[in-house]
């Protein structure tokens, strides 16, 4: 069964991945190698004190088996869903099994092989001991961390769709702290090997990921109880979670949970102060979807994560306030950049608007509205509190001539970039690569929107740098928003084509 | 009756509600649909039928604007559908309401939320979207899922709700792609009630559907599309000649139903 598996997953993956750009695939995955190759250096790091490269190592493998399985819970499994087996006589365990060894054998495990044989280098200059123990720590780290993953995509099954998307925001949330909490690894790594951090290194050795280096460190020491314990206690979670979790996961899955009914039926309430024009129309619905829609709802909860985090990160490591009036700003550009491909995200549902005689310019002003209200109030803000915090006079021109020049760039960019290279999202309703990259084209673009605002400030032009912010954001928010009106009157079929599937 | 002799009265494109002429298009090497003339008169319930890939869906898409025709053209009621940015497109739509298989409406959102997004956005006054939101949700029986996002709606709810933002701005024709299609049976009478209602009062409908007996009991003409030619056209007597429809379309597309069933059977 397991190879009639394979065969089906390879001949999905190669369908849905049709259209996909190969490079944008092969830069994910040539930095996903770069980053284990460098991962698998730390394996020859010296260390004065013998716990220090437990701990390290314990950290390393926390942060790939983690990143693994939180990746699998995002994203759920792509190509064999449960589902497609609920109408066929399989034996319930054996199909259980045949699943988790499928994922065995998928690649990512050979990248995570990769980055976690630092523990085998580690074992391997250790002494012969460590390093046979180092052997079956990496095996059965890479195996435990591939069932859980399976685990992990399967929890994430049809549901009701609102209780679907809010499992998939909050592991955004999570995956964008521990991004944050990643820009901490040389603070973490330092302390470490100083040893002065005792209950981080506590914690890293009791979670299952830090087992293997255990494992390794008390074989180095010649004690044999020690190293077996950590090796049988990850066979024995694989084994819970192989044989006791997954069968009752893909059992709720095959037997297909039906949608829950809402809450008290409730009439919908436009909301009134966006008016009752097709324009606030449009931005109630924008509103809404921003709200709900799992994409656009990680996008926001990333940019705002990413941008509190890189202000106030470093005032907590190192003590410098100098990036906190910025967090707004940082937010802006990320959420900006995330809108860039609104048209994508909503796929062919663009029909309504090609039905609906002239409403292209209510359809794209209602955009700019509607991710101006959800970004523009926290943005400022957030701005104007971390600028009164960091203490800093003289950053209040930046901060704000940077926000508003940001703000209405973002406005303007989100519209014309909506409507160029649209990118639809997969059959799962994922981000593609090709997606990914878009965004992160618009990462670069959309700074560049306030660039006047800043080489006011280089030259010394200080509040005037505000005026100049204000002016070109609203330009840009006009003049692109303007071109996007007229690109989505002339294309809009060309779009809709774009994002209708095949049958 | 082939082809070229064309559904309802007259060939002028200015009498017809819809007037398609030449309609073409190929995906690649596949030709989807091959030089389709047809004209469908104001009152007229037409139904489209054909078998599956016969072109039923590709030609409805480009008779209402949503798929671009390598050649051709549609009009509604002497209006051009394509190009598409010009004034008689937009004037086209204003008088069409359209339920097209295969398209996505959005799905985090309500069913109220959804029609009170489009009456807005098609400029109607909000206390006549609020009246005939609440009126369409009432008839339609889908008042009950008020606050279900159009995601966690069954397949037969969300031809319900295709089929009230069709009909929410008033449109002079609708064209619907599959109807009936999971729509449940007490649902389904409620819908050929509305339809009925709408061609009484002067609307006309053009309707694909796979089910014979239903085009049969609802719609006055016929047409049929098969390998994207129409084959036949005309009224419903016309077109059935003396047989059921479903012996009618099984002769014009030169298919029998296997008589014994498969091979197997009985072994």
């Amino acid at each position: 069964m397991v190879r009639v598996l394979i065969g089906l997953r390879r001949a999905i993956a190669r369908h849905q991945l049709t259209g996909t750009s190969t490079a944008a695939v092969a830069v994910t995955g040539a930095l996903v190698l770069v980053t284990a190759v460098g991962t698998l250096l730390t394996g020859w790091l010296s260390f004065r004190r013998e716990a220090a490269a437990t701990d390290v190592l314990a950290l390393v493998s926390l942060l790939w088996i983690g990143g693994r399985v939180t990746q699998s819970a995002l994203a759920g499994e792509p190509f064999l869903r449960p589902e497609l087996f609920s109408l066929l006589p399989l034996p319930r365990r054996r199909l259980a099994w045949s699943l988790v060894l499928t994922g065995l054998l998928d690649p990512v495990n050979l990248l995570v092989l990769l980055a976690l044989s630092a523990v085998l280098v580690h074992g391997l200059r250790v002494g012969p001991a460590a390093a046979v123990t180092s052997v079956f720590a990496v095996l059965l780290t890479v195996i435990a961390g591939s069932v859980l993953a399976t685990v992990a995509a399967g929890v994430l099954g049809p549901g009701s769709r609102r209780g679907r998307d809010a499992g998939t925001v909050i592991v955004a949330a999570a995956i964008s702290l521990l991004a944050m909490a990643g820009t901490m690894l040389p603070v973490l790594v330092s302390a470490l090997r100083r040893q002065s951090l005792p209950g981080l290194s506590w914690l890293l050795r009791l979670l299952p990921t830090g087992w293997g280096p255990v494992a390794v460190a008390a074989a180095a020491h010649g004690h044999v109880a020690g190293a077996l314990l950590p090796l049988l206690g990850l066979v024995l979670l694989t084994g819970l979670a192989g044989g006791l979790l997954w069968p009752a996961v893909l059992g709720r899955r095959m037997a297909g949970a039906q949608p829950g009914r809402r809450g008290p039926a409730r009439r919908a309430r436009q909301r009134a102060v966006l008016g009752r024009s097709a324009t606030g129309a449009v931005a109630a619905k924008e509103l809404r979807l921003w709200l709900r829609e799992p994409v656009r709802l990680s996008c926001l909860v990333i940019s705002v994560v990413v941008g509190a985090g890189t202000g106030v990160l470093p005032r907590l490591t190192a003590g410098t306030g100098l990036l906190l009036p910025f967090a707004g700003t940082i937010t802006v550009v990320i959420a900006a950049a995330c809108a860039c491909n609104l048209y994508g995200n909503d796929g062919s549902s663009v029909w309504l608007t090609v039905m609906s005689p002239g409403s292209a310019r209510a359809d794209v002003r209602g955009r700019q509205l509607g991710w101006l209200i959800v970004v523009g109030p926290y943005a400022v803000a957030a701005t104007v509190i971390l600028t009164a915090i960091s203490g800093q006079p003289r950053a209040w021109p930046w901060a704000l001539g940077l926000l508003t020049a940001a703000l209405g760039g973002g406005a303007g960019l989100l519209a014309i970039g909506s409507l160029v290279s649209v990118q639809p999202l997969d059959a799962a309703g994922n981000p593609t690569p090709a997606w990914s990259l878009k965004v992160h084209v618009a990462l670069v673009v959309v700074p560049l929107t306030a660039l006047p605002a800043a080489l006011v400030l280089v030259a010394g032009g200080g509040w005037l740098a505000v005026l100049t912010g204000v002016l070109t954001g609203g330009a840009l928010g006009v003049w692109l928003g303007r071109l996007a009106v007229t690109r989505l009157a002339h294309h809009q079929v060309s779009v809709l084509r774009t994002l209708t599937r095949p049958a | 009756m082939t082809a070229a002799e064309l559904v309802g009265s007259g060939p002028a494109t200015g009498t017809a509600a819809l007037a398609i002429r030449g309609l073409r298009k190929s995906f690649g090497p596949n030709l989807a649909v091959r030089d389709v003339d047809l004209d469908v008169a104001p009152g007229t319930f037409l139904g489209l039928v054909g078998p599956n890939g016969a072109g039923k869906t590709t030609l409805l898409s480009m008779a209402v604007g949503l798929l671009r025709p390598d050649q051709g053209n549609a009009w509604v009621a002497g209006n051009p559908l394509w190009p598409a940015a010009w004034a008689g497109a937009d004037r086209a739509k204003q008088l069409l309401g359209v339920l097209p298989d295969g398209l996505a409406l959005p799905r985090q959102l309500t069913g109220p939320e959804l029609l009170t997004y489009l009456g807005l956005l098609r400029s109607l006054p909000a206390a006549v979207v609020a009246a005939r939101t609440a009126e369409l949700l009432h008839v339609l029986d889908l008042e009950a899922a008020e606050a279900t996002v159009i995601g966690d709606y069954s397949t037969g709810m969300r031809k319900k709700i295709g089929l009230a933002a069709a009909l929410l701005h008033g449109p002079r024709l609708l064209v619907l792609d599959e109807p009936f299609e999971a729509v449940d049976p007490v649902s389904a009478a409620v819908v050929r009630a509305i339809l009925d209602g709408f061609t009484a009062a002067g609307g006309t409908v053009l309707m694909s559907s796979h089910v014979m007996a239903l085009v049969e009991q609802l719609c006055d003409h016929v047409a049929v599309l098969d390998h994207g030619q129409l084959r036949r056209a005309g009224t419903l007597d016309q077109v059935r000649a003396g047989h059921s429809l479903e012996e009618a379309f099984a002769e014009i597309i030169g298919t029998r139903p296997p008589a014994r069933g498969l091979s197997w059977f009985g072994s």
